[in-house]
């Protein structure tokens, strides 16, 4: 079956998620909604995944299954067709995990290094700030706000 | 007692002889002698040269080097190396007796600038007139008269420095006091009486028991009488010390009731109302603060990343367009059936499609774009979702996670704004608010609570042991009458005597114990009137003096209730008020002890010696005081300083002095502008500070001065 790795680069951020057991803050339930996330961002970096992949030691890879049930599965798909330009790789579910994996890396390098040492208000900001970027027509944009 | 002459000779600040002839009024003139005296001439000299005389010791010490301190330096000076007197003398006036008697100390140079003490000794004049001389006091006999004359414990209120011991007395509410009232009730006579006739009822009991020993009915009634007899004395034991407990404890709950008071008049309380109030919203507004960042966090996971991947809307949406318009989305036939067409070899239309065969190379060629049954739900589902105007798209997703973000992001925003205002009034309002005196008044009314419990339960102890004792006491009254039954029927009438007699002690012993609760317990009423007789006629403000039940110390009573601020010279006053009160009690009770044949010394009037009364005194209650001083006490020595003799204190004493002495004090420091410590009396100005010689030490010479 496949599955998806958690690229090392995103152990920093694993607190931030309730399924680790940590005290908080939590941004994402599992894991599984991290990864997706971190894919997402990393796409939208428009950087060149890193040929080289390190996964994570502290957590085994997540079954697609996984993604699916939490209702990730079709974004997954979308990043996988928009980064090969083309359907085809739909029909090939490993293809579609090794993409989200690198995909994920790029984004955990942008957001983990410093995640560690963020209050909880810090990250908020750092994250409203990115998709502040990406939605430059949204109320986001607006909202004149300083959440640190 | 009062005294007729009081000496000092090379005592403390008195260097040489001294003398001060006080004056004694009983029938309603004045007494009053004034010392005046500049700061350090000498005026608290009085009152240890008092302590000594009476006791052989100055502020409850009497060791070598304190005693050797006695003796006046510049005398000390002059003696060169050898050994110098010094003493304190007064001739003392008790009911018709009188007595001279003198206390004496010797010094000689010790080790370096040390005094070595020779001897100290009590003296009193013996012989008649023109032939007195003075004799020691053998057997310590003058010694003890003088503290009979003036209970060491009621010294401080009668010999005293006026705004000390209104803060003792008052402010402080001196337990010492006790002693004093136990002194002045002679308690200890009553006691020792008590005990003597319970030794005598326990021997007469023994010797009735022996009177009834042929008679095995009345010796039967005789010891269950004295049984119970015994135990109704436990019990009223009992009885006492649970009372007292009991007046402790309340005594303990006033006390803290006070404190309480005190502290509430330190706490802003509407400023801690407000603050108390600031923190529950304060504490509100962080809880929700925290809520709503935890919220903002959970809503951008929730946004998936999404919002990241917009760009990538358009071109997967144009992907899978084409494959609709190429009708493979939604698949018209799925790759599983055409697997299975090619697994049998033969197209439904009867095509051979065996391997190699050209159809099937086509037939393959087309399922490699066939989709299965999950990824043509997938691809279509996709495909829905990048539809943009699709109420269940990721456009509306993002539409609808942004507007819930921008939402939480506001509310915080608000919540931190509030927050800020909260802290700065938090600030403020701590700054009004004495968080020391607040945590105080908390401790003190989880004291005060206990003190209650503790006052509630010695109260049901009471109430308890008091109930016993009517029982004891019926069950002794029974059992009275079957001994007083026995005793008519018993054969054996020559021991009778010794039964009467008993029953004699023991009615004595019912009236000595009656008449000691009812002098304890009818002591407040009196002094009370007495302190109110004095004190609410000068009180400028309608406030009464009353006098605690349990505690018999003073307080003063506004409006209904308690004063716990006073000031201006209230305190002073009603501090006089009540130990005048107490010396007019002290000689009306030795007068009603003596004559019930209860032996005690004769408390006739008293001498007051007072040292600085005005201090802190408005002039309303300087006249008061200057007003009923010397008419109230028999007799008054009052030693003022400079700058208590205000003009107001000055205009309503002169008339009624009827003795003026100074203390004319020659100090060794120069450069004092002696005009500034001149004293006005009457049309004169009496210098009585003078510079000392070259090489004198400090030192003061009394002057009568006319008036």
């Amino acid at each position: 079956m496949a599955a998806i790795r958690i690229p090392a680069s995103a152990e920093p951020l694993l607190p931030y998620c309730r399924s680790s057991g940590s005290n908080g803050p939590h941004v994402w339930e599992t894991y599984a909604d991290l990864v997706a996330f971190l894919a997402a961002y990393g796409y939208s970096q428009e950087l060149e995944p890193p040929d080289n992949f390190a996964a994570a030691k502290s957590t085994n890879p997540i079954d697609l299954a996984t993604f699916r049930n939490r209702g990730l599965y079709p974004q997954l798909l979308m990043i996988a067709i928009a980064a090969s330009r083309g359907w085809i790789v739909a029909k090939s579910p490993d293809e579609i995990c090794a993409i989200n994996e690198r995909y994920s890396e790029v984004g955990a390098r942008s957001l983990g290094p410093e995640a560690s040492e963020f209050p909880s208000s810090l990250i908020s900001a750092k994250l409203i700030g990115l998709l502040r970027e990406v939605n430059s027509g949204s109320c986001l944009q607006k909202t004149n706000f300083n959440l640190i | 007692m009062t005294i007729q002459t009081l000496s000092f000779c090379n005592f403390l600040r008195f260097f040489e002889e001294s003398q001060l002839a006080l004056e004694y009024e009983n029938s309603g003139g004045s007494s009053l002698t004034l010392a005046l005296a500049p700061n350090d001439a000498g005026k608290t000299s009085v009152m240890r040269g008092l302590e000594f005389l009476f006791y052989g010791e100055v502020e409850g010490k009497s060791g070598e080097v304190t005693l050797a301190d006695l003796v006046n330096n510049e005398a000390f000076r002059l003696a060169k190396g050898k050994s110098v007197s010094g003493y304190v003398e007064a001739r003392l006036q008790s009911g018709d007796q009188s007595i001279a008697v003198r206390r004496e100390i010797c010094v000689a140079p010790g080790s370096g600038n040390q005094r070595r003490l020779i001897n100290q000794s009590l003296l009193h004049l013996v012989g008649s007139e023109g032939r007195e001389r003075w004799r020691p006091d053998d057997g310590g006999v003058i010694a003890h008269k003088l503290q009979r004359l003036v209970p060491r414990s009621l010294f401080d209120y009668f010999f005293f420095k006026g705004e000390e011991l209104a803060n003792a007395l008052i402010e402080k509410q001196d337990p010492k006091i006790k002693e004093g009232l136990t002194e002045l009730l002679h308690e200890d006579d009553w006691e020792a009486a008590i005990s003597d006739l319970e030794a005598l009822i326990r021997k007469l009991n023994s010797e009735c028991k022996e009177a009834s020993g042929k008679d095995d009915a009345l010796e039967s009634a005789l010891e269950k009488f004295t049984n119970a007899e015994e135990r109704e004395n436990k019990l009223k034991k009992d009885l006492e010390r649970a009372e007292k407990q009991y007046h402790l404890a309340e005594e303990e709950v006033g006390n803290l009731t006070r404190q309480i008071a005190e502290s509430v008049g330190k706490v802003d309380e509407a400023a801690a109302k407000q603050l108390a109030k600031t923190q529950v919203e304060l504490r509100n507004h962080n809880q929700r603060l925290d809520a709503a960042e935890q919220g903002l966090l959970s809503s951008i996971g929730a946004t998936r990343g999404l919002p990241f991947l917009k760009k990538a809307f358009h071109p997967v949406r144009e992907i899978l367009g084409d494959l609709r318009e190429q009708n493979l989305l939604p698949a018209d036939v799925s790759e599983g059936f055409i697997g299975r067409v090619l697994e049998k070899g033969v197209c439904m239309c009867g095509c051979d499609l065996s391997k190699g065969s050209k159809h099937r190379a086509e037939v393959e060629k087309f399922r490699a774009y066939s989709l299965s049954a999950e990824l043509n739900n997938d691809l279509f589902n996709l495909y829905n979702l990048l539809e943009a105007d699709s109420a269940k798209g990721f456009e509306n997703d993002i539409e609808q996670n942004l507007k819930s973000l921008d939402k939480s992001v506001e509310f915080i925003a608000d919540e931190r704004s509030t927050i800020k205002k909260l802290e700065t009034e938090e600030r403020a309002l701590k700054s009004r608010v004495d968080e020391a005196a607040q945590k105080r008044c908390n401790d003190l009314l989880m004291e005060q609570h206990k003190a209650i419990r503790n006052q509630t339960e010695q109260r049901a102890n009471v109430q308890e042991i008091r109930m016993r004792l009517q029982g004891a006491t019926n069950h002794k009254e029974q059992l009275r009458k079957e001994l007083n039954s026995a005793r008519l029927k018993t054969k054996h009438k020559g021991n009778e005597k010794v039964f009467e007699l008993r029953d004699l002690a023991s009615s004595v012993l019912e009236v000595l114990e009656a008449g000691l609760q009812g002098l304890k317990g009818s002591l407040h009423e009196p002094l009370e009137n007495t302190v109110s007789d004095l004190y609410d006629p000068v009180a400028k403000d309608g406030s009464e003096a009353k006098i605690s039940p349990s505690t018999l110390l003073p307080y003063i009573q506004k409006a209904g209730k308690r004063a716990t601020f006073l000031g201006g010279g209230q305190k002073q006053v009603l501090c006089l008020s009540y130990i005048i009160a107490l010396a007019q009690l002290r000689r009306d009770l030795n007068d009603s002890l003596r004559a019930l044949k209860i032996m005690v010394p004769k408390a006739d009037d008293q001498i007051f010696v007072m040292d600085s009364i005005f201090g802190q005194c408005e002039p309303e209650y300087q006249e008061a005081i200057c007003k009923f001083l010397p008419r109230k006490s028999g007799q008054t020595l009052l030693l003022l300083a400079r700058q208590q003799w205000s003009e107001t204190v000055r205009e309503s004493l002169e008339k009624q002095v009827s003795s003026l002495y100074g203390f004319e004090y020659q100090s060794p420091n120069s450069g004092y502008d002696e005009t500034k410590h001149q004293f006005p009396f009457r049309q004169k100005n009496h210098r009585l500070l003078r510079q000392a010689k070259d090489g004198q030490t400090a030192f003061t010479i009394i002057r009568k001065l006319s008036i």
